[in-house]
């Protein structure tokens, strides 16, 4: 069952990483950021990332985000699991049938199949997945060094609707309930499981688990909801701590915008 | 202004059609203690939440302080914001209740919702760690805590807002029996003028909790009078499946009734 281990991996994975704040309250260069000049700078280098065509614009962006991991003190390894490789197998699902379909000079063909790969396919996809790592690692940086009652405060103080913040937070809750109940329910099954299942009915019941995830999640979820509102929750954040824009903070919003604005000129 | 702290009249609930609660009928004072005992499925957790105003009663009238408790006042800022300092429910399951990184933001989140002065939040907070002897944890993650743990930080972030009404959902549930001691003892001291509505089929923590009790069976109240008189009719616990009859064909002759236990060497 080694899919299923490395299901339960990534499961306990995610959970560490959308309950620990260990990273966030680390010392590091972004940590001592304001959030707000890190959710301005992130929200421009992200776009930038995403629109980005040259692979000079696009090894400048990964250049500055290696930089700012490193300043962070941000284990590569943490973020390889949390980010880079989920990011990877699903924008890699995506792109994998561009490889083929792809007009232009063949490169190689698949055996047995006779598919034929080409060199537009590749450096097509190969960008799209530079693209998609390269944004979602400016927004990863984001999440993985401010903590996450600041991010949505901070959301707040740039005058994002209430609506919208309660949606993120709420969504927030929703995946981390996710990630609980199905390693849960990996457990459970694992300790009542006698012996290996036919590849048929191992289908069978990966269907059936994923509904019954759905439905529990969406009850857990609505249940925290209760929680939150039974002790007074009514979208609005609130902190312990005052939020003060120092002149290093001003400083790195127009380093991140300037970066950004320089990426989009360049494409 | 209504003497009563809470009135309910003929209130029914429904999740779909699958009737929860019908027909119930109850005054509570301020300053009463009140236990709502049934077995599992009987409707306790469904009447604690329409009383924390988070479900709306399907039909029938239920008045916080004389002002109902409907869609329109629960929507009420002013309302609200007055209700949940006054009222705090306490979940059954302490996972759904404990959704902070770290216990000390667990239990500063309630009065940061009341907006109170941040310096009289953290001094509140670190009394109540103090109280219910979490202070060790206030760093810690809720979601990595033992079992007991848990339901002393989930009872820390609602006691820290020294709310008038405290509502209990089986506080004392999965609970070593030290603990459950140490549970029911702070219960019992916690502000004397206090009103504490706990619902439990833990029928050995009664008389410490309550002075007046209600019995739930399939969502109607079958019985309610003094813990005393309540707890010695045992043909009507029996029927609201709190008590089991037990036939020890070796030991006793007849059928008879599985005693339960008293805290206190009573």
């Amino acid at each position: 069952m080694t899919f299923e281990k490395t299901a339960r991996r990534l499961v306990l994975t995610m959970e560490n990483g959308f309950y620990d704040e260990e990273l966030a309250n680390t010392p590091g260069l972004l940590q001592q950021l304001d959030p707000r000049c890190k959710i301005v700078g992130f929200l421009g280098l992200t776009v930038a990332a995403s629109w980005a065509h040259r692979a000079a614009t696009l090894a400048a962006l990964t250049v500055l985000a290696a930089v700012l991991i490193a300043g962070s003190r941000i284990p590569l390894r943490a973020i390889a699991l949390r980010v880079w490789l989920p990011v990877l197998a699903v924008s890699g699902a995506l792109v994998f049938p561009a490889i083929f379909l792809t007009p232009g000079d063949r490169l190689w063909t698949l055996p047995l199949l006779g598919w034929a790969t080409t060199q537009q396919g590749v450096q097509a996809a190969v960008r799209l997945l530079w693209r998609v790592e390269a944004a979602t690692t400016f927004s990863a940086l984001l999440v993985l060094t401010t903590p996450w009652m600041h991010v949505l405060k901070g959301l707040r103080v740039l005058r994002i609707p209430i609506v919208a913040v309660v949606l993120l937070s709420m969504t927030y809750r929703y995946i981390f309930l996710l990630v609980r109940t199905a390693r849960e329910m990996f457990e459970a099954r694992e300790s009542r499981r006698a012996g290996k299942f036919q590849r048929r009915e191992a289908r069978r019941i990966a269907a059936a688990t994923a509904g019954v995830l759905l439905s529990k999640t969406m009850q857990l979820g609505e249940e925290v909801y209760f929680a939150m509102r039974s002790r007074g929750y009514q979208g609005e954040v609130y902190l312990l701590e005052t939020f003060r824009m120092r002149s290093v903070d001003w400083a790195a919003a127009v380093v991140m915008l300037s970066a950004a604005s320089a990426a989009l000129w360049l494409g | 202004m209504s003497e009563e702290l809470f009135e309910l009249e003929d209130v029914a609930y429904r999740y779909g059609r699958q009737p929860a609660l019908e027909g119930i009928t109850m005054r509570i004072e301020p300053g009463q203690r009140v236990a709502l005992l049934g077995a599992n499925g009987s409707g306790k957790s469904t009447l604690l939440r329409i009383l924390d105003g988070l479900y709306v009663a399907g039909s029938g009238r239920v008045a916080f302080r004389g002002v109902v408790l409907n869609d329109r006042s629960l929507q009420d800022e002013t309302f609200v914001f007055d209700f949940r300092r006054r009222v705090a429910l306490l979940f059954q399951d302490p996972d759904i209740q404990l959704f902070n990184p770290t216990v000390f933001d667990e239990v500063a989140f309630g009065p940061l919702q009341l907006r109170w002065p941040h310096e009289a939040i953290r001094s509140r907070v670190e009394n109540t760690l103090r109280l219910l002897e979490v202070q060790d944890l206030r760093n810690r993650a809720p979601h990595r805590l033992s079992g007991g743990e848990k339901k002393r930080v989930a009872l820390a972030s609602i006691l820290v807002m020294d709310p008038e009404v405290l509502l209990l959902d089986e506080p004392t549930a999965a609970l070593d029996p030290k603990t459950q001691t140490q549970f029911v003892d702070l219960l019992r001291s916690w502000g004397a003028n206090k009103t504490v509505i706990t619902a439990t089929h833990d029928l050995h923590i009664v008389e410490d909790i309550a002075d007046y009790c209600y019995v739930l069976r399939n969502g109607r109240i079958l019985l309610h009078g003094k813990p005393a008189e309540v707890l010695s009719n045992n043909e009507l616990l029996e029927e609201a499946n709190l008590i089991h009859t037990y036939h020890h064909a070796h030991t006793h002759p007849e059928p008879h009734f599985h005693p339960h236990l008293h805290r206190h060497g009573k």
